[in-house]
């Protein structure tokens, strides 16, 4: 009697499966819809009898051989996944002729049968569940391809989306800079050459004043089927809670604005470092130094797209009393994305003042000197 | 069988039962001595049995009632143990197990299409049988759709199946009755 149960390791019944269905053809299908590890696509297709997977002794992706020798998968799935895999193959097959057929198909139509096609792939369907989706591997996961594009969406829908919606409308970001925001594009932000936050910053978050001292990173991921090679796109960050005493109100302020931005559906991280000179600089940088006393400031981010390239970017006077909504409908800008973060006075604000050349920030008191 | 291949056995035992972790309680024969789980716990040590066996006394019997009933009480007093432990799959498995699950819900959503599909067909062809009926002969065509029985010679649709006994609102049980009556 042994401990472990003697697996079968000759007299194979089951023949290797023969690449015979559209789901195995890679010849014109991209290589991202395939899983790229050979030992998982056979486990997966083939089932734990194949002969990778009887000297693995279990499923591959389970790294400890303890874990491996210990799982033990529900009985007869092979048998069923196999019936089934064929099944959805064949329901696919009617899809992917279509969309190789029928040539006066318009693009929308032709990319609707090819997200029908591979949607219900588990390869498709593992290399989206298990790998990132926000900073993707395009060998895994290539929003070059509708199906990807299709899955990010909805998987954005399902949480992200919501949330960001939710904090641009409890902290009355819409519609304080801009009447509203049908969301389109999800829109990430990170502060790379800070010290301490090096992550995705979550819509709402406040951040210290030495987290934001040098300008943000942006990740534009669309999941529209668009002419992303024309297409520009314009991220204005603005302030609504600049105290304006004169009128005994607030007034917004421009902290960022860039134009002309190029992205890809993959490679669509923003960064100043890698744009080529000043011409997307709308408005420099200028960072969250909140003054003493006046409270939680926010800082929101927009993202447009442009209806064509400006060869010349607008002139705008000045940082102060930006009117964004003039500024959008001037230059006939599509709000797609939106972000916010919330900054407030705390005692590194003094450094940053510094480090930009800016005057000492007053001091709000309770009683009105000014 | 010694010690370690008991052991090695109840693994083994354990093993197959983590697939089927629904059951309130099991017990399993060993050596003659019955070891009992309530809720994947073990109520009765496999060592203590087999000394108890050798003391000559019934293994069944090495928890005395009240410590058994207090045994099974605390293993149902959390909640937690109440639930079926949860299926943990792996990655490639849990694919797998989407996998069937899509395809047995387009199979189902396509039996049902192809059955309301067919119950249409069979509806249009009832209708353009009734139509070329009015047309030929008006008086058959109103005795044929006539819902109630009178005058075309079918059972009216309210018509029950007859039985022996129908139902009597005055006397629907026997309830008086009972054997030294029948004798009488």
């Amino acid at each position: 009697m042994t401990l472990l149960t003697p697996r079968r390791t000759f007299h194979l019944a089951k023949p290797l499966r023969q690449n015979a269905g559209i789901w195995s053809d890679f010849s014109k299908r991209s290589e991202s819809l395939r899983i790229p590890s050979e030992r998982i696509r056979k486990y997966i297709l083939e089932g734990g009898d194949n002969k990778d997977n009887i000297t693995l002794n279990g499923p591959p992706s389970l790294k400890r051989k303890f874990s491996r020798l210990k799982y033990k998968s529900p009985e007869f799935i092979d048998d069923a996944f196999q019936t089934s895999y064929l099944y959805l193959q064949e329901k696919a097959k009617i899809y992917y002729e279509k969309s190789l057929q029928d040539t006066e198909l318009s693009p929308e139509g032709k990319e609707k049968y090819e997200i029908l096609t591979d949607i219900n792939n588990p390869e498709v369907q593992y290399n989206f569940q298990f790998h990132n989706k926000l900073e993707n591997n395009p060998k895994f996961i290539n929003y070059e391809l509708p199906v990807y594009r299709e899955l990010g969406k909805k998987h954005w829908e399902s949480y992200s989306q919501m949330l960001l919606m939710q904090r641009l409308e409890t902290l009355q970001v819409i519609p304080d800079t801009m009447p509203t925001l049908v969301p389109r594009m999800e829109v990430n932000i990170k502060f790379p050459i800070s010290t301490s936050v090096n992550k995705w910053i979550e819509p709402g978050e406040s951040l210290s004043s030495n987290v934001t001292s040098f300008e943000p990173i942006f990740k534009l991921q669309e999941y529209d089927s668009l002419d992303i090679e024309n297409q520009k796109y314009t991220i204005l960050i603005v302030n609504p809670d600049e105290p304006d005493l004169e009128n005994d109100t607030f007034k917004t302020s421009l902290c960022y604005g860039l134009m002309n931005i190029q992205i890809s559906y993959n490679d669509n991280i923003v960064d100043l470092r890698k744009l080529k000179g000043k011409e997307n600089i709308l408005m420099s940088y200028l960072p969250p130094v909140p003054e003493k006393n006046v409270g939680k400031q926010r800082f929101a981010v927009w993202v447009f797209r442009q209806e064509n390239e400006f060869t010349e970017l607008p002139s705008i006077p000045g940082r102060d009393r930006f009117n964004i909504r003039d500024f959008v409908e001037e230059n006939k800008l599509d709000p797609v994305g939106a972000h916010v973060w919330r900054s407030e006075w705390d005692s590194n604000v003094k450094n940053i003042r510094e480090l930009y050349g800016l005057p000492t920030g007053r001091v709000f008191t309770r009683t009105r000197t000014i | 069988m010694n010690n370690r291949q008991t052991i090695r056995s109840l693994i083994q035992q354990s093993r197959s039962w983590t697939s089927s972790p629904s059951s309130y309680s099991y017990s399993y024969i060993h050596n003659g001595a019955t070891i009992q789980f309530i809720r994947n716990k073990r109520t009765t040590s496999a060592a203590s049995s087999s000394s108890l066996k050798k003391m000559g006394r019934n293994s069944a019997e090495s928890l005395s009632p009240p410590l058994q009933r207090a045994v099974t009480q605390l293993s149902v007093l959390s909640a937690r143990k109440k639930m079926p432990r949860l299926l943990k799959l792996s990655n490639e498995d849990l694919i797998k197990h989407q996998t069937i699950e899509k395809a047995w819900m387009l199979y189902k959503k396509d039996k049902a299409i192809e059955r309301s599909m067919r119950l249409q067909r069979q509806y249009e062809s009832i209708q353009d049988a009734l139509d070329t009926l009015e047309s030929i002969n008006p008086h058959l065509y109103k005795l044929a759709t006539s819902t109630n029985g009178e005058g075309n010679g079918r059972f009216p649709l309210e018509f029950r199946l007859p039985t022996d006994a129908p139902p009597n609102s005055e006397k629907l049980w026997p309830q008086q009755f009972s054997s030294t009556n029948l004798q009488k």
